[in-house]
């Protein structure tokens, strides 16, 4: 009887020794996520679905609530090639491209792609896309790299570059009525379309280095921006150039333009630039850190969304609203999103 | 202690170990010569014992990740890297002339460090620092501060730009601008001598570069591979002094207990003996003393005062009863043979069980501690004898009265523990014990706890300095290593296929918990593809093709540390945000999730280097080992007690609280923050290989009083008069013995020196209050056969000579 009070106390010792000494699982930690910090994002769009980015390896991610959280979209075939461009025609219909002449074609807003063009053989990456009055569309890209397509880009065909040039051509602009076109590149290179896109003249040489992006302002005003710093604005639709006072060495890579006219530039050292005079002046609004701001999108709510080459970074926008201006930049707006 | 065990061969044994003993004594002039001669020759090959640090023998050899790591880890640059990094304390940041020429003569002193690879110095004063920037005519670059520098206002604000383009900052240049560094690698072997590399030597110069340029405006940090190296052994030749400190102690414990000097001293010679002969023997066997194996000595030298303790006392009474002392070290051979041995081998036992964890390291602790043991059955059993039989003693310590009729009052009252009242509190008293150690043990970590090089201190200089560099660049320090293994291409960094393979693993460890960032050949071949298309991050990838590949081919310069020649073996460095055994086991889990799912054509992945990948191999081994070795030793200890009682109860009464306090040893270690590592491990095996000795001591002594037909209370009782104070005596000298290592400057040292000093002294409080307790409540009840048993031994009838202060060790 009183033994049994022993054996009892020694099982119960042996029983919280093998509950002390049985395997220890530590703390679980969280679920692998998509790196949306610390990942190659060239391109941001708002559409149905939400918040769309792209970039590295080919990965295209949702957000749904404001770059919050991120899902990645389905594609029809992964192929592992940088995407550089995200261009929506609408809310659902939209392109994404990139390295070895990659398109994707999404018909609900981002959530799904289907693989439209890809190019084995030639490693040229595809940098814009534009849809001519024509119906017709147009991409540009790397080496003088053009494709066209003629049936709501769903195949593209190989076209010959304007005036045979194999230079980078990275940007693709309009005007409002999409009238007038404007395709910038490397060393300078400019062409210019006034029939919708149809036939293009190069523009004489104004600069020698890159432009990357550029924007129209309505009328007959455009701004082209490039490498260090260079911003340039024409007042005759391209026929003469004039360069901006503006002098920090940082390569600027996208823009967007706010509900009240003001004009953002974005790039190198994580620099966003300024203008509240439709493009005469530009200040230095914001200085991020080491990374490269390839896009900028508002969201719904006003926050500002960028894009980089360290990932999405959220920044303060209150200081980009400045009190409404009395310019009417409306159409200019709506150009450039689609453009850009 | 085995007293009862002897009934079945007994005879045999004890006719062997009476003749031995006639032949000890009779010869004694030969086997005392012998012993001394033996002592010199030992002492004489001790000076050649070494000092050696043993890093790779730390190393789970057998674990499938160290045999790639042994394999690939050598081919790959910047494991060995020595950093010196000059803070300024003073006003503004670093582009001041006196910081920069302070920094110009570091990086010189640098250069001038013994066993550095010159080409490989890196500061801002270093031509190959250079900064690059795109501009519409091409590349343009330069030094970043030129040979014609002037310290002017001009000058900084050349330097300061070139800075910011150079891409340095958060690499050599502190991201606040605060602090700039030199960087080097070392070389393996000198090569103009062939000879190793003599960290001491690195890390003595590196340190005069401190005191030399430090002042008031700047402070230095140091780290590195060989700074560690350096510390450790500074820290191991410490160790000296703590040995004294304990031979101190223990000496003077010795005096109060036996109130002679002739007996501390011999104690504490003999004691020394197996120490002196186990430091002989190890240059013989080509070992030498690492950080790990230096507790041997301590571990040896406490068990051979024990012994010593109790040689001499039976002995002394052998004397007191009016024996010649030749008689009666022959009387005290004959007696203690058994029992000492047995206890000497249940300590062998423990440090043998400790040889199931696969680490060279410990291997050697096992094997140099069992051959310790086995000398102090030498020095102990047999020379020992023979000084005492030469031995007179002065008369203080004859005074000691033997036995007084007045029962001992402390000892009366803790045998009060076998009364069921009393007991039941002392087992709800363990309940509670038992509830708290157990709950608290479940958040023992596994693994190196904290931050910082888990061989020292956390807030020792280095890791003070390490943490330092950690918050002001931004240089990972927890690099977990994944190797690709291409085979059958002339130049893998050049086949889309493997680079892309290598591409996604970056992306996806980037998303991995616990990963802070991801150095690949990939990643950085993407980034000089970006920067040969005038740095824009829309060219930042890797197309198909050899032709596009070969953009980027720069980062595959084997000078990167991220491959070899021709890409036969990919380097993927993943940085973790620390070495905590959670983010290890995750990150681990990751690669290898990620890496089942992967094919990649004649090309495998495999697992691990790198500091994490050495520590994500240990603890795995380390966890291994914790269930074998728990299982090993609480087995072979139960059958032991078994084998010496024949009795289940007195099983449970030695092993139960054994377990308790081996549970409580978790729990405490959970509370200090000690994790379970390789230093720690063997503690527990250690600890309860040689707790157990008391409670055997004190069990077997109650039985025997038992078998007189003694109640439990006078059995206890008399179990704690003659083995109680000479079981507590052992358990403080053997816990101050290792307790003086918590003092250490190397961290797991100083942690096996508390856990041992804690499993040694509670193991004995466990055998004084619980073990009584449990027996009651087992219903442990004298014997009727009174003195049957006892015929075997009619020789060794037990008086209490016989039975007294069988000191466990």
């Amino acid at each position: 009887m009183r033994a049994s009070v022993g054996i009892c106390t020694s099982i119960i010792v042996a029983a919280a020794g093998i509950f002390a000494f049985s395997p220890r699982t530590p703390v679980p930690m969280a679920e692998r996520q998509i790196p949306v910090e610390n990942m190659n994002i060239t391109s941001l769009a708002q559409t149905s679905a939400g918040l769309v980015a792209a970039g590295e390896l080919g990965n295209i991610l949702i957000s749904r609530d404001d770059g919050g959280s991120w899902k990645p979209a389905t594609l029809s075939s992964q192929r592992h090639a940088l995407l550089t461009r995200l261009y929506f025609q609408n809310d659902d219909i939209g392109f994404a491209m990139g390295h070895e002449g990659w398109v994707l074609r999404t018909t609900d807003g981002g959530l799904s792609w289907d693989e439209v063009a890809f190019d084995q053989e030639r490693n040229e990456p595809l940098l814009d896309i534009g849809h001519l009055p024509s119906g017709h569309w147009l991409a540009i890209g790397g080496y003088g790299k053009l494709l066209s397509s003629v049936d709501q880009g769903k195949s593209w065909t190989l076209q010959p570059a304007p005036e045979g040039t194999d230079w980078h051509l990275n940007t693709l602009i309009s005007s409002a009525n999409k009238y007038v076109w404007l395709m910038a590149g490397e060393v300078g290179t400019v062409f210019r379309s006034l029939d919708g896109g149809e036939s293009w003249e190069k523009l004489p040489e104004f600069y020698n280095g890159s432009f990357y992006g550029g924007l129209h302002l309505g009328g007959d005003d455009w701004l082209l921006y490039g490498m260090r710093g260079n911003i340039f604005r024409t007042s005759d639709n391209g026929s003469s150039w004039q360069r901006l006072d503006f002098n920090i060495p940082v390569s600027l890579f996208t823009h967007e333009v706010l509900a009240d006219g003001q004009i953002l530039l974005a790039g190198q050292g994580g620099m966003i630039l300024s203008s509240t005079d439709n493009g005469q002046s530009f200040q230095l609004a914001y200085r991020g850190g080491r990374y490269s701001l390839t896009d900028l999108q508002f969201t719904d709510d006003g926050k500002l969304v960028a894009g980089s080459d360290q990932g999405i970074k959220t920044v303060s926008a209150a200081q980009f609203i400045k009190p409404a201006t009395t310019r009417l930049v409306n159409e200019s707006k709506n150009n450039n999103k689609n453009n850009s | 202690m085995t007293y009862h065990s002897q009934r079945t061969s007994g005879a045999l044994v004890s006719r062997f170990i009476d003749s031995a003993a006639r032949l000890l004594i009779t010869r004694r002039r030969f086997f005392g010569l012998l012993f001394i001669l033996m002592t010199i020759g030992f002492s004489i090959s001790a000076l050649q014992t070494r000092f050696d640090a043993g890093f790779n023998k730390l190393i789970p050899l057998n674990h499938n990740y160290m045999q790639a790591f042994l394999e690939h880890g050598p081919k790959f640059t910047g494991s060995n890297r020595i950093m010196v990094s000059l803070q300024w304390q003073g006003e503004g940041d670093i582009y001041n002339a006196d910081f920069l020429d302070k920094l110009k003569q570091a990086t010189n002193e640098v250069f001038f460090t013994p066993g550095v690879n010159r080409a490989t110095v890196r500061s801002l004063f270093t031509p190959e620092v250079r900064y690059v920037e795109v501009t519409e005519f091409g590349f343009m670059g330069n030094e970043v501060i030129p040979s014609r520098f002037i310290a002017d206002e001009a000058g900084m604000a050349s330097v300061r730009s070139n800075v910011n383009k150079s891409g340095q900052i958060g690499n050599l240049v502190a991201t606040d601008l605060k602090s700039a560094m030199i960087q080097a690698e070392l070389l393996e072997y000198d090569q103009k001598t062939g000879e190793k590399t003599d960290y001491s030597a690195v890390a003595a110069h590196l340190e005069s570069i401190r005191s030399k340029l430090a002042s008031d405006n700047i402070e230095l940090q140091i780290i590195g591979f060989a700074k560690v190296m350096g510390d450790v052994m500074d820290g191991l030749t410490n160790v000296l002094m703590f040995f004294i400190i304990a031979f101190g102690i223990t000496m003077v414990l010795l005096w109060a207990y036996s109130r002679s000097v002739k007996l501390t001293l011999l104690a504490i010679t003999v004691a020394l003996l197996p120490v002196i002969w186990l430091l002989g023997t190890l240059p013989l066997i080509g070992y030498g003393i690492d950080p790990m194996s230096v507790l041997v000595p301590f571990l040896i030298f406490s068990i051979g005062v024990s012994h010593a303790v109790q040689m001499t006392n039976t002995w002394k009474q052998d004397v007191m009863a009016g024996m010649a002392p030749v008689q009666a070290a022959e009387s005290a051979f004959r007696k203690l043979a058994i029992p000492g041995t047995v206890a000497l081998l249940a300590n062998a036992l423990g440090f043998m069980v400790i040889m199931v964890i696969d680490i060279p390291m410990v291997h050697e602790l096992g094997v140099t501690a069992c051959l310790g043991v086995a000398m102090m059955i030498v020095t102990n059993k047999m020379f020992m004898p023979i000084i005492l039989s030469h031995l007179k003693l002065e008369t203080l310590a004859l005074e000691t009265s033997d036995r007084a009729d007045t029962k001992h009052p402390v000892w009366w009252k803790i045998s009060a523990l076998v009364t069921p009242r009393a007991a039941l509190f002392s087992l709800g008293s363990m309940f509670l014990l038992l509830a708290i150690g157990t709950w608290q043990s479940r958040s023992l970590l596994t693994g190196d706890v904290g931050t910082g090089v888990p061989e020292l201190r956390e807030d020792s200089r280095y890791n003070q300095d390490n943490n330092q560099i950690v918050s002001d660049y931004l240089i990972g320090m927890d690099v977990l290593s994944v190797y690709l293994e291409t085979r059958n291409r002339e130049e893998a960094c050049l086949d889309w296929e493997v680079m892309n393979a290598v591409d996604r693993f970056d992306m996806h460890m980037r998303g991995v918990d616990g990963v802070q960032s991801v150095r690949t050949v990939a990643g950085l071949a993407k980034l000089y593809v970006s920067g040969n298309n005038e740095g824009s991050p829309r060219w930042r990838t890797l197309q198909r093709g050899s032709q596009a590949l070969v953009a980027g081919s720069q980062a595959a310069h084997p000078d990167q540390g991220l491959n070899d020649y021709g890409c036969q073996t990919i380097n993927m460095m993943v940085y973790l945000n620390d070495h905590q055994d959670s983010t290890l086991k995750h990150v681990a889990g990751e690669i290898q999730n990620y890496i089942d799912q992967q094919t990649v054509t004649d090309a495998n992945f495999r697992l691990a280097g790198g500091n994490a990948g050495v520590a994500v191999a240990t603890n795995q081994a380390v966890e291994t080992a914790e269930a074998q070795m728990l299982g090993a030793i609480f087995t072979s200890i139960t059958l032991l007690c078994w084998l010496t009682f024949r009795s289940w109860r007195g099983v449970l009464c030695v092993i139960v609280p054994l377990v308790l306090v081996t549970i409580l040893c978790n729990a405490l270690m959970a509370t200090l923050g000690i994790g379970l590592k390789v230093a720690t491990l063997p503690v527990i095996a250690l600890g309860v290989g040689v707790g157990v000795d008391y409670g055997i001591y004190i069990y077997e002594s109650m039985q025997h009083s038992l078998k007189q037909g003694n109640s439990l209370r006078d059995s206890f009782y008399e179990a704690m008069y003659r083995r109680g104070t000479a079981a507590v005596f052992t358990a403080i000298t053997m816990s101050i013995g290792v307790g003086t290592w918590a003092f250490s400057a190397l961290k797991f040292q100083a942690d096996m020196g508390i856990l041992l000093a804690f499993m040694f002294l509670v193991n004995v409080l466990g055998a004084i209050f619980l073990l009584p307790s449990l027996a009651c409540w087992l219903n442990v009840k004298p014997e009727r056969r009174v003195f049957k048993t006892l015929e075997v031994g009619s020789k060794q009838k037990c008086d209490n000579a016989e039975c007294s202060e069988m000191v466990s060790g």
